[in-house]
């Protein structure tokens, strides 16, 4: 059912394995760092599904509100966290469906978190526009990182777990040094032509929906509501590639749709959910679209990736779920 | 990659000036950082561990290992290079070896009890079963602990060769070999390849041992007082030697990991000591000693309650060129994290942990990316064109068909940072036990 935009696009590049429906719109879809399970949030439960049988292994039951993001720890695949908008992080023992820790400072909904890979910290971002970072084993609060001025949307870190790149609905990325928590960098696509003469009426930044850091960590990849999506190369403060959507159309103006970098392929990819248009795959260099799965399935909020994309997750608004399988011919 | 966004001068800085933060998890007697840089073990005074992020600054604590752990102060810690397994050694008279992965169940893999007390112990670089150890008031010995229930114990001499040659040699001097009795190894190590072992005795010899046979090769008498201390520079070639006569030696050594150049035994082992370090004016003792990532630098804490400093000096020509200052206590332990141009020592008194670290000045034009900072005022001379008003979508259209010729390389890692060390080196990464709690 991969609608071939031009003749080039490869439209069995993935493989849809299987479809599953929900009744409600989910929020965040991770598959576990072992690869054997994905979990899906919807509204204030958290769902476990096995992978393979499709079987739902689990729910966690205990945010008294909705539920915008889970991670599992990348050490352990029976520890997932979540953060929601009742103002609470909360850990959870999958195998015991038990809530084992909770979090609580941030004033407003806590939008996205991230575990730094040696699992030991958690980084939040929230509507109160503060990242903040806990340690997990004490509970204690490392920092708290004023970062923006308006809900931050979306964090990342380098893959060296030195930076985390967040961005914001300001319109802004910001780099922060997560040893020492100074702001490294801000990130802009407004030109001010160079002076700072410009008064903040005459500079319109659109919101940043999300941020993803390449496999290297010397690019990052925004996507913001003026429905572009731009590869930054940000030592330099430069925008080197920008991404539009199918047929020119913007990609996503209402929603954070998140992206992935996908390596399993002689080329590099980005992935990325869209409003209107399901799931778009560019080759990162030339910046066509090489896939497109499109079933009128409501916008694609959230996706995840497995084995550096060996398996494509994604989930709509509408509540359906889609596993897909990349071609084997295409694989390195 | 931080680095490469912070001021430049400052990740330049060889060593840290500054005192800026403290642990004080538990009352730490010994620290160690392992290979990478990114966790620190501190050993506690009642013989548990804990054990540090350093990714941040002030401290993560990743673990407190104390099931299963010593009762007794720790006395020294070592770090495989993998970073996984931890050897540990105290006045309990037990030598364990932990294995991280298994920090949550059963993390002993070995262990070994002793007739005395521990002074202290020495991993072998390459195989993490291996060690050399002092002990209280005994010989040293060679472990070999590979195989788990049949663990090889060799007690090696403290005699140095020339005095056993005597012995042998006649009657007479049987008296000599009485007077030896009290003659004790107080530190034992091996050399970065673990071809040899270098111990240090009560008598101020400093006796070379062939890992292969276990045989003292060549022995050299550096003082007259106890050798308290032993430190070997990473690349080997710098060998630091610290004296209750308060004085620390530096040795040069020849190139011990190709030395094949070197065919004579001796000329091998012909030492001169290049530096001496000592204040001469207060007359102080030290404690602990340690070099560089590069051996340029020598540090050592110094002994009594009237001086709380830490000392640098360059190797190469042996001049004084910092003291480090800022704790209120005399420190004891001192170890120098090399990737992160760090320094960490323990307070006596306190058991808390001091660390120095490189600080960079927050640049405020990060805050802002149309502010440029200027060193001093300048005439701004207005470009022709910074006021022309430009179509946007023109400059747009411009910009993304420039776009096009830009290859992205989104895959390949810096193998390097901005200091120069190995990104790219894989290191052990410990589990975290999501249901514990640590009080801090």
């Amino acid at each position: 059912m991969g609608l071939p935009i031009n003749s080039s696009t490869n439209n069995d590049l993935y493989k849809l394995r299987y479809t599953i429906k929900e009744n409600e719109s989910i929020t965040s879809i991770r598959i576990s760092p072992d690869g054997k399970t994905f979990a899906i949030s919807l509204g204030t439960k958290i769902k476990i599904f096995n992978i393979e049988t499709q079987e739902l292994i689990t729910e966690l039951i205990g945010n008294t509100k909705g539920i915008n993001d889970i991670q599992f720890s990348p050490l352990n695949s029976n520890i997932i966290a979540s953060c929601s908008n009742d103002l609470t992080i909360r850990l959870w023992s999958i195998r015991d469906s038990k809530c084992i820790k909770i979090l609580k400072k941030h004033t407003y909904h806590i939008t996205t978190i991230k575990f730094v890979s040696k699992g030991n910290l958690l980084i939040s971002g929230s509507a109160d526009e503060t990242i903040t970072i806990w340690d997990i084993t004490s509970g204690r609060i490392i920092t708290t990182l004023a970062a923006h001025s308006d809900p931050v949307s979306s964090i990342t870190l380098t893959p060296d777990n030195s930076i985390i790149i967040s961005g914001a609905y300001d319109g802004l990325m910001r780099l922060f040094d997560l040893e020492t928590s100074q702001c490294l960098k801000t990130l802009t696509t407004s030109t001010s032509h160079g002076t700072a003469t410009a008064s903040t009426s005459d500079v319109i930044n659109f919101p940043i929906s999300n941020v993803e850091s390449s496999p290297n960590g010397q690019y990052i990849l925004s996507s913001s509501l003026d429905g572009l999506i731009r590869l930054w190369k940000y030592l330099d403060n430069k925008v080197i590639k920008t991404y539009q959507g199918v047929e020119g159309r913007s990609i996503s103006k209402k929603f954070n749709c998140e992206t992935k970098f996908i390596i399993k392929t002689e080329s590099p990819l980005i992935v990325s959910g869209s409003e209107n248009d399901g799931i778009i795959i560019w080759d990162i260099n030339t910046k066509k679209i090489v896939y497109n799965y499109n079933n009128d399935d409501g916008p694609v909020l959230t996706l995840d990736i497995y084995n550096d994309g060996e398996l494509l997750i994604s989930a709509t608004k509408n509540g359906i779920i889609n596993l897909y399988d990349l071609n084997n011919k295409y694989k390195i | 990659m931080n680095l490469s966004l912070q001021d430049p001068f400052s990740v330049a800085k060889e060593f840290p000036e500054q005192l800026t933060n403290n642990l004080n998890f538990g009352h730490s007697v010994t620290i160690q950082f392992n290979y990478k840089g990114d966790y620190l073990a501190s050993g506690l005074i009642d013989g548990s561990i804990v054990i540090y992020d350093c990714s941040i600054s002030n401290g993560g604590i990743i673990a407190h290992l104390n099931e299963y752990s010593h009762i007794r102060p720790i006395t020294s810690i070592n770090w495989s290079k993998c970073g996984r397994y931890l050897l540990t050694t105290s006045q309990d008279w037990y030598v364990k070896l932990w294995d991280l992965n298994k920090i949550n169940s059963m993390p002993i893999i070995r262990q070994i009890k002793f007739d005395g007390p521990i002074w202290s112990a020495n991993l072998h670089p390459n195989d993490k079963f291996k060690f050399v150890a002092s002990l209280y008031e005994d010989s040293p010995v060679y472990v070999d602990l590979t195989n788990e229930n049949s663990p090889k114990i060799i007690k090696l001499s403290t005699t140095p060769l020339e005095l056993e040659n005597w012995v042998m040699d006649g009657e007479q001097l049987k008296k000599k070999s009485k007077k030896n009795e009290k003659h004790l190894t107080l530190v034992c190590i091996f050399t970065k390849d673990g071809k040899y072992i270098f111990t240090g005795t009560s008598k101020g010899w400093l006796n070379i041992f062939e890992t292969e046979t276990l045989k003292i090769i060549h022995s050299i008498k550096i003082s007259n007082s106890n050798i308290k201390n032993l430190a070997l520079s990473s690349n080997g070639r710098k060998l630091a030697i610290n004296s209750s006569d308060r004085v620390i030696r530096q040795i040069n050594l020849s190139d011990l990991i190709n030395e094949q150049a070197i065919n004579n035994q001796d000329e091998k082992f012909d030492f001169e000591i290049e530096h001496k370090y000592q204040d001469v004016v207060n007359r102080l003792q030290w404690n602990s000693l340690t070099f560089n990532h590069n051996g340029e630098f020598l540090i050592a804490s110094t002994h009594g309650q009237s001086s709380h400093d830490l000392y640098i000096w360059e190797t190469s020509n042996g001049s004084l060129i910092k003291i480090l200052e800022g704790s209120n206590e005399e420190l004891i332990d001192t170890k120098w994290n090399y990737p992160k141009c760090c320094i960490g020592s323990i307070g006596i008194d306190s058991g808390m942990i001091y660390l120095w670290q490189i600080q960079f000045p927050q640049k405020w034009s990060a805050l802002a990316p149309d502010f440029v900072e200027v060193e001093e005022n300048i005439d701004y001379i207005e470009k022709e064109d910074e006021f022309d008003i430009i179509d946007e979508t023109e400059l747009n259209k411009k910009r993304l068909e420039k776009e096009e010729e830009d290859v992205v390389d989104v895959i390949t890692k810096d193998s390097t940072d901005a200091r120069g060390f190995d990104l790219l080196q894989e290191s052990f990464i410990i589990p975290i036990n999501y249901e514990v709690n640590l009080l801090v």
